[in-house]
C-alpha cells in the first residue's frame, strides 16, 4: 500500500519533469527518472519483507499446568524469520487476554529483524481472571524501505489458556461439619464393598465383579456382575445461581458473580479435601452442570467457563441425604423460595448470599434483608459484602 | 494608580507577552504576508491569464509552506523535532544543495556565508524549538525580505548570479525556522530547490554526484525518522535474539544503491521528452545591457596585433566575428568552451553574414544597423508577419561562458528574442547586435522557426527574386575567368537551381581537401582563385567563398555566414558545448518563398545545415516518429506572465505594503475591543467614572497604590482599607450594566478606613 510520502516523491517528480519539458534541461530528466526511481525502488525492495515471519508463544514454563485468577505468570513471545532475507522497523502489538483489561496491550517495535533470526519479548503479568482465552492473531507492519510503502501481515500464534476461577481454602464450613454423619450403607447401588445384589453384565463392568457361579449355572450362557450398596456419605448438592440477574456480566471481575464463583470453587475445594462427593447443579441450559459427582477438576473446569447466562431460575436437584450450599449472586426470591422449600423438606441447606449494592457498580438491593428473611426460614445463610473474606 | 484603562492595558501586556501569542504573532505575520503575495498573484491572474497565474501562486503557497511552514494543525510531523540526528542528515542536504549551486557557479564565499548561517540556524531551531523567541522570528522575516531585496541590488549591479545568491542565501536564513519535523523536511525540499538551480547550470557530469548524494541523505533521513518514530510510539523495542546487533540499514542501502540505478534508468529512458514548445516562454531574469548599438562588432577577444601570415598560436578569437574577413588570416582556436547552447534541434548557431568581396576580404557593403527597442519582454523580429504553427519552433537558450563580440547568436529563423537589453540592431544580413559585448554569465533565449526545407521544395522555386537581393549578387573584379568557367562547368546539367547550389557544393566537399594551416596568400591575388587552382586547399572561410562566388557567376545570389557550429552535445546536461574551435563560416542561398537557406561546402561538417529534428522520445524511431501531443498556450497568457515579471518589483513592493497594512489592521483590531470598553467605560458611563474616581482617591488617600501585576482585589487584600470600594470597582469594571445610584453614591462616600 503506498505511503502519502511515496505519493509525494512522485509529485515532486513529475513536478520535476514538467519542467524539464518546459526548460529542456537534461539534469532535471534526470533528477525527475531518479525520485520516481526512489519510489519504484522502494516498492521492489519492499515486497516479501514480511514473508517467512512466525510466531511462537509460551505460557508459563511450557509445561502444562493448572492456572488459577491472579496466578503470577511469565509469558514468552518469540518472532522468528526464515530466510535469508531480513526485515526491519516491524510494528505489532502483543495483546494478551489474560492481563488486566487495561493492561492488555503492548506495542511493540522491532527496528531489525534479519534472516533466519529471531526477537524474544519476555512479560510478567497477574492473571487477571477465570476463563477460557485464546490469543488473537498477530498484524505485523512494516514501511521499510524508507516508508514508500506499508505491508501488513497477519499471524496466527495459536495459544489457548484456561484459567481457573481463584480458590480460597476454607478452614472449616461448620455447616458440613455438624452435618458429619457415618457412613452408611444404603439399600441403593452404588458404590461400597457389600454386594448387594446381581444384574445383567453390562458392557464396560470389570470383569473381578463377574459372579462366576451364576455364570457356571447358565452354563455360560450369560453374564451376570455383582451390585455393591452404595456406601458413600451423603452428598454436597452445590447450587450456583446462573441467571441472567441484572449487572452480572461485565469484563471486571469485581462483581458479585464473580465472587459467587470463587466461592462455588472454594466450597468445591473444601468438599474434595473433607471427602464430601461433590454434585453440582446449576440453571444454565447452554452449558449444563455436569452430572452426577464429579471430581474438583470438572468442577474448576466448569466454573471457569461459566456464565450468567441462564433464562430460568436457579434449580436444585437433591437426592435425599444431600446437604445443598446454595451460592446466590443476587438476593432472587425465587430462588430464596427454593431454599425455603428445601428446608421445609429437611434438608440442611446454606445460602451465600452476595450484596450486590457493596460492590464497585453497586445495585440498590437489599441483600441484608434478604439474607434475614431467608435465615428467619431457616436457611443458614451467610451475607458476603465486597472485600470481606468468606473463608472466616 | 487604576482605571480601566491601565486595567486594559495590563490585559493586552499579559496577553502580548505570553509566549503561545509572541510565536503566534510573528507567525501570523510571516503567514499573512506571504499569502498576501498568493492573493496578489491570483488577482492579477483573474486580470489577465487564469491558470498560469494561478499555477503561480498555488507555487506561491507551495513556497510558504516551505518558508513559514509553522501552519496547520498540530500534529507528530509539528512538533518541535528533538533528534540530533535527523537535523544532521537535514543539514548536510540542504548543505549539498549549496554546493552543487556553488560548484556551478563558482561563488564560493556565498557557499560559506550561507553555510554558516544554514548552521547557525540549525543550532538555534534545535535550542529553542519548544518556545521560539519573537525576536528570533521576527528577525528571520526581516532577513528573509533582505535576502530579496539584496537580490535586486545583485541584478541592478551586474552581480554574477543573483537569483543563485538569493536561493543558497534564503535557504540559509530559513534554517532559523525549522522547528518541527515538517520544517526539516520543507528544507530539505529548498535544498531540492537549489539542486534544481544547480541542474539548469550544471555543464559535466558532476552534478550526478550530488545529486546521488542528496538522494542518499534524504532516504537516510527518511530512514532515520522511521525508526525513531517506531522507538518512540512503542514502549518496547525488540532487538535480535543470539546475534550482535547488525546494522542493516548498510544492507538495505546497498540492496538501494543497486535498485536505484536500474529502475531510475528504466524512467528515464521510457519517459517521454515533450521537446520545443514550453508552456512557459523564455525568461530571463538579469541586468538589462544598457549600451547603445553601432555598426560596430566588439571582440573582446580581438588581438592587439592582427596577425596577417603563418601562425602557431591557438586563441578564442575568431576573425569571422567581425566587420570583415579577411581570408588571409591564420591562426588555429583554441578548445575553450564559449557558450553552451540548449537546443531541442541540431543546428548552427548563425551570427551575421558579409555580403561583398573584393578578391580578398569579405565585408558588409551597407554597415548600419537598424536599432530595434524591446516589445514588452521579447524582440519580436517577426517583421514580416511570417505565419507560423506552433509545431514549427523551437527555443534555444545560450549560456555565454568566455567574453564574446557582440553578437547574438541564433539558429533557424528567428522570431523573439529574449535578452536582457532596452535595445539591439539589426543589420541588412539579419546579424543581431548589442551594445556591449556579452559577458560570461549571460544568458539568453531565442525562439526561432525551423529552416527544414526538402529538395524538392527548393527545387520548386522561382528565379523571381526581390529587389534587396541585389548586393548578393555582386562579384569582385578579381574573379578570374577560370572561377566563371569551373562554375559552368560544374552546374552544365543541373536543371533547377538548387541541382547547380548542390552540384558546386558536392564539387568542393569532394575535391579540396581540408587544411588548418594554408599557404599564405600571396599578395595581388584573388583568394578563391588561389584556393580553387593553387593551393587547392583551405579552412572553412575558402570554401565558403569559392562556393559563394561560383554561385553569384551563375546568378545565384549568395552570402557568407559566420557563427559556430553546433558544438558538441552532452547527452547528460542536453548542452551543446560550443568551442572556440567551433567557429565556421558557411554559406546561404537566397530561394525566393523559402528566403536564406544554409548550405556548408566544407568537408567534415553538414553539407545542409538546416535545424535538426526536434527529438521526441527515445522510443520515437520505434514507434515510427509517433507525434506526441504539443501543449498550446494563448498570447494573452505569456503577455500576462511577461508583464508580471517586468513589473515585479512594484508588485512586491504591493505585497509588502498590504501585509504591513495588515499586520497593523490585526494589532489595531485586538486593541479595539479593549479600547472600545476603555471608551466606554471612561467617557460614556459617568457612573463606571465616578467609582473608579472614588477608588483612585482612596489610594491617594492611605498612599497605596496598587502594582501594574495586581488585580483590584489582590490589592485589597493587601489594604484592606479599600476593600469596599475594591468590591464597586469590580462591578464598574466586569459587569455589563453600568452600577445604580446606590453604588454610585456609596462610592462618593468612601472613605477608606481599618477594618
Amino acid at each position: 500500500m503506498p505511503t502519502g510520502r511515496a505519493g509525494a516523491v512522485l509529485i515532486g517528480a513529475l513536478v520535476l519533469y514538467f519542467f524539464a519539458n518546459q526548460t529542456q534541461v537534461g539534469w532535471l530528466y534526470v533528477m525527475a527518472a531518479l525520485m520516481a526511481g526512489v519510489v519504484f525502488a522502494g516498492w521492489w525492495l519492499s515486497r516479501g519483507t514480511l514473508r517467512g515471519i512466525t510466531g511462537e508463544r509460551r505460557i508459563g514454563d511450557g509445561v502444562t499446568g493448572e492456572l488459577y485468577e491472579n496466578d503470577p505468570l511469565l509469558i514468552t513471545f518469540r518472532l522468528s524469520k526464515r530466510g535469508r532475507g531480513a526485515s526491519a522497523q516491524i510494528r505489532l502489538s502483543e495483546w494478551c487476554p489474560l492481563a488486566e483489561p487495561s493492561k492488555r496491550e503492548t506495542p511493540l517495535f522491532i527496528p531489525q529483524l534479519p534472516g533466519n533470526g529471531a526477537v524474544e519479548f519476555t512479560y510478567n503479568l497477574d492473571v487477571y481472571k477465570r476463563g477460557m482465552y485464546q490469543f488473537p492473531p498477530l498484524t505485523l507492519t512494516t514501511g521499510v524501505p524508507f516508508g514508500f510503502f506499508k505491508h501488513t501481515q497477519v499471524i496466527d500464534v495459536p495459544t489457548r489458556a484456561l484459567v481457573y476461577p481463584e480458590v480460597r481454602p476454607i478452614p472449616r464450613i461448620e455447616f458440613l461439619d455438624r452435618q458429619l454423619t457415618p457412613q452408611v450403607t444404603r439399600q441403593t447401588a452404588g458404590i461400597g464393598y457389600e454386594v448387594f445384589g446381581l444384574r445383567q453384565y453390562r458392557p464396560g463392568d470389570s470383569p473381578r465383579h463377574i459372579h462366576w457361579r451364576s455364570v457356571a449355572r447358565t452354563g455360560g450362557q450369560q453374564l451376570f456382575s455383582k451390585e455393591f450398596a452404595d456406601e458413600t456419605q451423603p452428598g454436597l448438592v452445590l447450587a450456583l445461581d446462573l441467571f441472567k440477574h441484572p449487572n452480572t456480566a461485565t469484563d471486571s471481575k469485581h462483581n458479585p458473580f464473580e465472587w459467587a464463583v470463587k466461592i462455588a470453587a472454594s466450597v468445591g475445594d473444601y468438599a474434595r479435601r473433607m471427602n464430601y462427593p461433590l454434585t453440582l447443579t446449576t440453571n444454565d441450559r447452554t452449558l449444563p452442570a455436569p452430572n452426577g459427582v464429579i471430581p474438583f477438576t470438572s468442577l474448576l473446569e466448569y466454573l471457569a467457563r461459566v456464565e450468567p447466562q441462564g433464562n430460568e431460575p436457579m434449580r436444585v436437584d437433591v437426592i435425599g441425604g444431600a446437604f445443598v450450599i446454595a451460592v446466590l449472586p443476587y438476593p432472587d426470591d425465587r430462588a430464596g423460595g427454593i431454599l425455603r422449600d428445601l428446608v421445609a423438606r429437611r434438608l440442611p441447606v446454606l445460602a451465600y448470599v452476595l450484596d450486590p449494592s457493596s460492590f464497585p457498580d453497586p445495585l440498590n438491593v437489599d441483600a441484608a434483608a434478604f439474607a434475614s428473611g431467608l435465615a428467619a426460614d431457616g436457611v443458614e445463610t451467610r451475607l458476603v459484602r465486597y472485600g470481606e473474606d468468606w473463608t472466616l | 494608580m487604576l482605571d480601566a484603562k491601565a486595567q486594559s492595558r495590563q490585559d493586552v501586556k499579559k496577553e502580548i507577552e505570553n509566549p503561545e501569542t509572541k510565536s503566534r504573532g510573528s507567525a501570523r505575520l510571516i503567514r499573512w504576508m506571504l499569502i498576501g503575495m498568493a492573493v496578489l498573484l491570483v488577482i492579477v491572474a483573474l486580470s489577465f491569464e487564469l491558470w498560469v497565474m494561478g499555477a503561480f501562486a498555488i507555487l506561491a503557497y507551495m513556497l510558504s509552506r516551505m518558508f513559514a511552514p509553522n501552519m496547520g494543525k498540530k500534529s507528530r510531523i509539528r512538533q518541535p523535532e528533538r533528534s540530533v540526528q535527523l537535523r544532521l542528515f537535514a543539514f548536510a542536504a540542504q548543505s549539498v544543495g549549496m554546493l552543487s549551486s556553488a560548484y556551478v557557479t563558482q561563488m564560493w564565499g556565498v557557499f560559506l556565508i550561507s553555510l554558516v548561517i544554514l548552521a547557525i540556524g540549525h543550532i538555534a531551531a534545535y535550542r529553542y524549538a519548544l518556545k521560539p523567541p519573537i525576536l528570533m522570528r521576527i528577525g528571520t522575516a526581516i532577513a528573509l525580505h533582505g535576502v530579496f531585496l539584496w537580490m535586486y541590488y545583485g541584478l541592478l549591479n551586474g552581480q554574477p548570479y543573483p537569483q543563485i545568491q538569493v536561493a543558497m542565501l534564503a535557504m540559509a536564513v530559513v534554517g532559523f525556522e525549522l522547528f518541527s519535523r515538517l520544517n526539516l523536511f520543507s528544507g530539505m525540499a529548498i535544498g531540492l530547490t537549489n539542486l534544481y538551480v544547480a541542474a539548469t547550470l550544471s555543464r559535466d557530469v558532476m552534478f550526478i554526484v550530488f545529486l546521488f548524494i542528496f538522494l542518499g541523505l534524504l532516504l537516510a533521513f527518511m530512514w532515520r525518522a522511521d525508526d525513531e518514530d517506531g522507538m518512540r510510539d512503542n514502549p518496547v523495542i525488540l532487538r535480535p535474539v543470539g546475534q550482535k546487533a547488525v546494522r542493516q540499514w548498510r544492507g538495505w542501502m546497498a540492496r538501494f544503491a543497486v535498485a536505484l540505478p536500474v529502475m531510475g534508468g528504466l524512467v528515464f529512458m521510457v519517459t517521454p521528452r515533450f521537446a520545443g514548445h514550453p508552456i512557459i516562454p523564455p525568461v530571463t531574469i538579469n541586468a538589462p545591457i544598457r549600451g547603445g548599438v553601432s555598426s560596430q562588432i566588439v571582440n573582446p577577444a580581438m588581438p592587439m596585433v592582427q596577425i596577417q601570415g603563418w601562425s602557431d598560436q591557438v586563441g578564442e578569437h575568431y576573425y569571422g566575428f567581425d566587420t570583415r574577413l579577411d581570408l588571409s588570416y591564420r591562426g588555429g582556436l583554441s578548445d575553450e568552451v564559449m557558450m553552451y547552447v540548449r537546443s531541442p534541434a541540431w543546428s548552427y548557431w548563425r551570427s551575421h553574414a558579409f555580403d561583398a568581396y573584393d578578391g580578398r576580404t569579405w565585408i558588409q557593403s551597407d554597415p548600419s544597423v537598424e536599432v530595434w527597442e524591446r516589445d514588452g519582454a521579447l524582440f519580436d523580429l517577426n517583421r514580416e508577419g511570417v505565419l507560423w504553427l506552433r509545431e514549427d519552433y523551437f527555443v534555444q537558450t545560450y549560456a555565454i561562458v568566455q567574453p564574446m563580440p557582440n553578437l547574438v547568436f541564433t539558429a533557424g529563423n528567428p522570431i523573439h528574442l529574449y535578452i536582457a537589453a532596452d535595445e539591439i540592431g539589426i543589420d541588412k544580413t539579419g546579424g543581431i547586435r548589442l551594445g556591449e559585448p556579452l559577458r560570461p554569465g549571460m544568458v539568453y533565449s531565442v525562439m526561432s522557426l525551423r529552416q527544414d526545407y526538402t529538395p524538392e521544395e527548393l527545387k520548386s522555386a522561382t528565379r523571381n527574386y526581390p529587389p534587396d537581393i541585389a548586393p548578393y549578387f555582386q562579384l569582385s573584379d578579381t574573379i578570374t575567368e577560370r572561377t566563371w568557367d569551373l562554375a559552368q562547368e560544374l552546374t552544365q546539367d543541373a536543371p533547377t537551381v538548387y541541382d547547380k547550389v548542390i552540384a558546386v557544393r558536392d564539387y568542393l566537399l569532394a575535391t579540396y581537401p581540408y587544411d588548418y594551416f594554408p599557404p599564405p596568400q600571396a599578395p595581388n591575388t584573388d583568394a578563391v582563385d588561389q584556393f580553387l587552382f593553387v593551393d587547392q586547399r583551405g579552412v572553412c572561410e575558402h570554401y565558403v567563398s569559392a562556393f559563394v562566388v561560383m554561385l553569384r557567376t551563375l546568378g545565384i545570389p549568395a552570402r557568407l555566414v559566420s557563427g559556430f557550429g553546433s558544438g558538441d552535445y552532452n547527452a547528460f546536461t542536453n548542452y551543446y558545448e560550443v568551442r572556440a574551435n567551433d567557429a565556421h563560416a558557411w554559406a546561404e542561398v537566397y530561394f525566393p518563398g523559402y528566403g536564406w537557406v544554409p548550405f556548408d561546402p566544407t568537408p567534415g561538417w553538414n553539407g545542409s545545415p538546416q535545424t535538426g529534428a526536434i527529438p521526441t522520445w527515445v522510443f520515437s524511431e520505434l514507434f515510427g516518429g509517433t507525434q506526441l501531443p504539443s501543449i498550446q498556450i494563448d498570447d494573452a497568457v505569456r503577455s500576462g506572465l511577461r508583464l508580471m515579471l517586468y513589473n515585479l518589483e512594484y508588485i512586491v513592493g504591493a505585497v509588502v505594503g498590504v501585509g504591513v497594512l495588515w499586520f497593523a489592521y490585526r494589532v489595531w483590531r485586538r486593541r479595539k475591543p479593549i479600547q472600545l470598553r476603555w471608551q466606554r467605560i471612561t467617557r460614556h458611563d459617568p457612573a463606571r467614572v465616578a467609582i473608579f474616581a472614588a477608588y483612585r482617591r482612596g489610594q491617594k488617600a492611605i498612599k497605596s497604590y496598587r502594582e501594574a501585576h495586581q488585580t483590584v482585589g489582590e490589592h485589597a487584600t493587601i489594604s484592606p482599607e479599600l476593600k469596599e470600594i475594591a468590591a464597586l470597582v469590580d462591578i464598574a469594571a466586569y459587569r455589563t450594566e453600568p452600577p445604580d445610584q446606590a453604588m454610585v453614591e456609596k462610592a462618593k462616600r468612601f472613605k477608606p478606613r481599618s477594618p
